[in-house]
């Protein structure tokens, strides 16, 4: 059973499983106490836009899909602050019209689109080590972005009023926290997918939000989790030929479940 | 001669073509401890806001002497019973005024933070987590959080709203204190008995301004300003009541 672990895409697989984890683990914590998840969806589904779109030009999808949700992300976080339209309007609008971008170009794009499937549910096992290291860059920025910025962050999270009174540039900081949620979606597009990928990117945070409230314990905890959520769903998913994102959305949700039983004991 | 250490001009506030505030002109003198009264929509909370600069009027300005620094005390709000942050930590986000927001806190910031704590009784629970405070806690937390920042002024809406009232006295105890040492203060309260025992002036917004400062606030001014009658003037408070009408108060 183990000489699975000897193959190329399987490493790969578990290597991409560590470097989602610690986005989510990281990332996934901000969109929780931040109640950010609305959002964070709306940032996920848009990215399918670039994707489409590098598909269609021949490009690297994972970078289409980054510069749509950096821009979504942007202009999400722009309009909910600036204009009066309601927010989750605006992101019901930037969710679907980026879906739509992406079918439209996907189905521009002449021959049969084999792995669009992948690129909406997931398909950890076959992550190359291009995407590998893209995951990689992004990470080392999220992490060295929110070791810059941590307090501000929560304290922006914690109570944003407050904050403006002390002089944070709290607007900024929302704008650039949400950018940061953006890559964190990229990261995550291989292992589960645009369309499940919100789920491993809030359950880790929620689950370890019942064990502990420390924010760095809260950080490592999801990441934790999240390696382990994922890991599992690779090897279930390889030995009885399952979809791989699936299995760890469930997994995840699984985890989720038991924390949450045991508070309602409480 | 006290400055003013506040000045409220003409400001006017209005929301899809609805008045909150209207020609609030009135000023507010250095070392000052002002209760702001009034109904609820009155438009107290939103001139709280205007003065801290959350909030542009649509007409009109306040101007802040010296650049005076300001302490906001928020109404109390329920705060997410699981955010992860502690007390200490809650303080500690105060002394990031002035600093870069990558800068990391310092010995001085440390020292402030526990001398507010200590101030309020709540050092020894300085590692608890926000949720796991009592309505008291919290409220005295948020009260010293403002201080952490070392105001020159205090804005402080309804911060005894969720307190019993021997907490609530101690908290009012030490805002006199405060005030003594020079702080200027200005209160958001309903509570008649709080107004007549601690604040000096007493302000009265219902989307105007209904007599302030060194004018007696009479009954019939607090009528107008209430929708029913109110008894404040029958508490024989010690602070200097005058007389002033609505027009003079800036309802022009």
């Amino acid at each position: 059973m183990l000489e699975v672990l000897s193959y190329t895409f399987f490493q790969n697989a578990l290597i991409a499983a560590l470097l989602a984890s610690i986005a989510c683990g990281v990332i996934g914590v901000y969109v929780v106490i931040k109640r950010i998840v609305f959002i964070s969806g709306g940032i996920s589904h848009s990215s399918f836009g670039g994707l489409g779109i590098a598909y269609y030009l021949g490009a690297e999808p994972l970078l289409g899909a980054l510069i749509f949700a950096i821009a979504s992300a942007l202009g999400i976080g722009f309009l909910s602050k600036k204009s009066s339209e309601r927010d989750d309007t605006v992101i019901g609008a930037v969710w679907a019209i980026g879906m739509a971008i992406g079918i439209l170009f996907i189905a521009m794009t002449p021959g049969y689109a084999a792995d669009l499937f992948s690129y909406l549910f997931g398909n950890i096992l076959m992550v190359s080590s291009g995407h590998l290291l893209i995951m990689f860059v992004l990470d080392i920025i999220i992490l060295a972005s929110i070791g810059l910025f941590y307090n501000v962050f929560r304290a922006v999270a914690f109570d944003e009023e407050f904050a403006k009174t002390v002089g944070i540039p709290v607007f900024a900081l929302n704008m650039f926290l949400l950018s940061l949620v953006a890559l964190t979606v990229v990261i995550m597009i291989k292992a589960v997918g645009i369309i499940l990928l919100i789920a491993l990117l809030t359950l880790p945070a929620a689950t370890a939000n019942k064990m502990t409230k420390d924010m760095k314990r809260m950080m490592v905890l999801a990441t934790f989790l999240g390696i382990i959520y994922s890991s599992a769903g690779i090897f279930i998913s390889y030995f009885f030929d399952l979809p791989s994102g699936a299995m760890i959305i469930l997994i995840s949700a699984i985890g989720y479940l038991i924390a949450t039983a045991k508070t309602f004991q409480r | 001669m006290i400055e003013n250490i506040i000045t409220i001009n003409n400001v006017s506030l209005s929301y899809n073509g609805h008045d909150i505030l209207k020609d609030v002109t009135f000023n507010i003198k250095k070392g000052n401890f002002l209760g702001l009264i009034g109904p609820n929509g009155g438009g107290k909370t939103t001139l709280l806001k205007i003065i801290l600069g959350l909030i542009k009027p649509t007409k009109g300005n306040v101007i802040v002497a010296d650049d005076a620094n300001i302490g906001y005390v928020p109404q109390f709000s329920n705060f997410d019973l699981d955010f992860p942050i502690d007390v200490w930590d809650v303080i500690l986000s105060a002394r990031i005024k002035g600093k870069k927001p990558w800068s990391r806190m310092n010995e001085n910031d440390r020292k402030v933070a526990s001398g507010v704590l200590k101030k309020f009784g709540i050092y020894d629970i300085r590692k608890r987590q926000i949720g796991e405070l009592s309505g008291g806690q919290k409220q005295r937390v948020l009260i010293a959080r403002a201080l952490a920042t070392e105001p020159d002024i205090l804005l402080l809406d309804e911060p005894t709203a969720s307190v019993d009232t021997v907490s609530g006295e101690k908290i009012y105890d030490t805002l006199k204190e405060l005030n003594a040492k020079g702080m200027t203060i200005i209160l958001v309260s309903h509570d008649v008995g709080v107004l007549s025992k601690y604040v000096r002036d007493v302000a009265c917004v219902n989307v105007w301004l209904f007599g302030h400062g060194d004018k007696k606030l009479t009954g019939e001014m607090m009528d107008k300003a209430y929708a029913c009658p109110i008894d404040i003037i029958a508490h024989g408070h010690p602070h200097r009541v005058f007389e002033k009408d609505r027009k003079e108060a800036g309802n022009a």
